[in-house]
């Protein structure tokens, strides 16, 4: 034994040449090192979601990527360099996917799942999902995100579990899964509001103001989205 | 190739004691229960984790574990959750490690992996972290099984160092490749540095009304500018750390690296965006669980050090 610098005792690290154990276990810490390198390699499936690209955000960045290459002096128009970049990430998708595909299995089984792509591309159109009810004549509000006056159902909206599923409707599709999360409040509405015969359910999307913009300091271009009416007497 | 191999096999036969595994454990069982307890809380277990077609929110993917117990229903999901809990309490106390983190690894996953949009980056470096104490022996000190084999609370048995250098290794390539994702145009340079700016005024994120941030728009822009550089400098991590195995070589970008402790001042950022994030937006527990894997950059005789001073 040896004491390290630290205070750290370390055996004595001769290897003995033939030590089969050593070389296997030697073999899988390599594999896994490799595994969580070459998972954590970026790749999404949004790399090739039309609706992805076509959110407000994304379109913003495509068109501040064509400036830039304009800028070194490469010729393209946007839309000709939103094509070259898609075709761009679907071969390397299918490159990736056929690299990854031995260690994919082990991450799959093991949990050591790899995949860090994190407030990659900011919403600068953000939106708050609302939902009214009414008993047949207005509508009146009774949940809008991060609102303390309509806030039925905030304990359980607000977690940041739910959170993502209502930051992700301002983002493309998602349909299926905005109506499930509509139609599991109903139930609860259904019960929570006897008088009540129908919810709806919208995103209203605002835009952020642009930074160090001292006219406009609150939200701007208000517009209502994806609503989705259901019926409560059915669901009593 | 050779050379390469044999590095391999001394990197993976090194061992030291245990107690920084030990401490990880502890911190990661203790973000495990901060995680089940607040989706139990909120009343979120079945709204979740049951499949739609059992009253739950969405339709729901069942992985091999969840499959074999029947599917995501109630019963199933609820029996998931008490073992992960009781899993939770015994990989926290320390009794029986391995076979803890095992169990535990096996019914967290099976929970979060079926729900891919109520589930994030905390959850896979939670797996990860549980994968790796599975692997590791994380209960050779500050544990009921140390208690059991030594009839005191620590020991000094020695365990096998390369998952703490595997935690390195994931921390790196999580900060370093979330950095090079971020080309999103707010953060870059050219366009001052917004990111934060913007992502402060999403209501996904925010914990207060976001509209404050534009009185303070030079501290999001500073914010922003750090927390990218500092996360594409992850990807040195590994490199820090073999210019302090191999100080007794020459070279001056080694020289360099070794003026300074750099783990110290990579770390203080690091906790102070984390402490940053928890004050400014809800993330779940993303930023304390990877905190929790900052303990690994340190040796277990300096975890010790600061123990006993503490």
């Amino acid at each position: 034994m040896a004491t390290g610098a630290n205070g750290d005792r370390e055996e004595d690290r001769e290897i003995p040449p033939h030590d089969r154990w050593r070389h296997a276990r030697a073999a899988f810490v390599l594999f896994h090192f490799a595994a969580v390198l070459l998972l954590s390699v970026p790749a999404s499936s949004a790399m090739r979601d039309i609706s992805a690209w076509r959110a407000p955000h994304a379109q913003r960045d495509l068109a501040a990527w064509a400036a830039r290459a304009n800028a070194l002096g490469i010729d393209v128009t946007q839309p000709e360099f939103e094509r070259a970049l898609w075709d761009f990430a679907g071969s390397y998708l299918e490159t990736r996917a056929i690299v990854i595909r031995p260690f994919a299995l082990y991450a799959h089984y093991s949990g050591a799942l790899q995949g860090w792509s994190m407030f990659a591309s900011p919403q600068t159109e953000p939106v708050w999902l609302t939902i009214d009810v009414t008993d047949g004549e207005a509508y009146r509000t009774v949940y809008r995100e991060r609102s303390a006056e309509h806030a039925w159902m905030r304990r359980e909206l607000d977690h940041n579990r739910v959170r993502k599923l209502e930051g992700r409707l301002g983002r493309g599709a998602y349909d299926d899964h905005y109506r499930g999360l509509v139609e599991w409040l109903a139930v609860r509405a259904a019960r929570d509001f006897p008088d009540a015969v129908r919810l709806r359910a919208r995103v209203e999307r605002r835009r952020t103001p642009e930074p160090f913009d001292d006219a406009e300091t609150d939200y701007l271009d208000a517009r209502w989205e994806r609503e989705l009416v259901v019926d409560l007497g059915a669901l009593r | 190739m050779k050379r390469f191999w044999r590095f391999m096999v001394d990197l993976s036969s090194r061992r030291e004691d245990g107690t920084t595994l030990a401490v990880f454990r502890i911190l990661v069982a203790a973000i495990i229960a901060y995680s089940l307890v607040s989706i139990a809380s909120a009343g979120l277990v079945e709204a979740l984790w049951v499949d739609r077609a059992y009253g739950g929110m969405q339709r729901l993917y069942a992985n091999v574990v969840m499959a074999a117990l029947g599917g995501a229903t109630p019963g199933t999901v609820w029996w998931l959750v008490g073992v992960a809990a009781g899993a939770t309490v015994c990989l926290g106390l320390g009794i029986y490690g391995r076979v803890s983190a095992f169990v535990l690894l096996q019914s967290y996953y099976a929970l979060y992996i079926s729900n891919g949009l109520a589930t994030g980056g905390y959850d896979m470096l939670i797996s990860n972290a549980l994968w790796l104490l599975v692997l590791g022996d994380s209960t050779a000190t500050l544990s009921v099984d140390c208690r059991r084999r030594h009839g005191r609370w620590s020991s000094d048995d020695l365990v096998a160092a390369w998952p703490r250098y595997a935690l390195i290794w994931q921390l790196a390539l999580v900060y370093g490749f979330t950095g090079i994702q971020k080309l999103g145009g707010p953060w870059l340079p050219g366009n001052g540095y917004t990111a934060l700016y913007y992502v402060m005024h999403d209501p996904t994120w925010m914990r207060f009304d976001g509209t404050f941030v534009a009185s303070i728009v030079p501290v999001a822009q500073f914010s922003t500018a750090l927390s990218w550089h500092w996360e594409h400098a992850g990807f040195l991590l590994p490199l820090v750390f073999w210019f302090r195995a191999t100080s007794d070589r020459r070279g001056r970008v080694r020289a360099a690296f070794n003026r300074f402790d750099l783990r110290k001042p990579w770390s203080l950022i690091g906790i102070t965006m984390h402490l940053g994030i928890i004050f400014m937006l809800n993330v779940g527990p993303f930023s304390l669980i990877s905190m929790a894997y900052y303990v690994a950059l340190w040796t277990p005789g300096e975890v010790r050090r600061v123990l006993t001073r503490s």
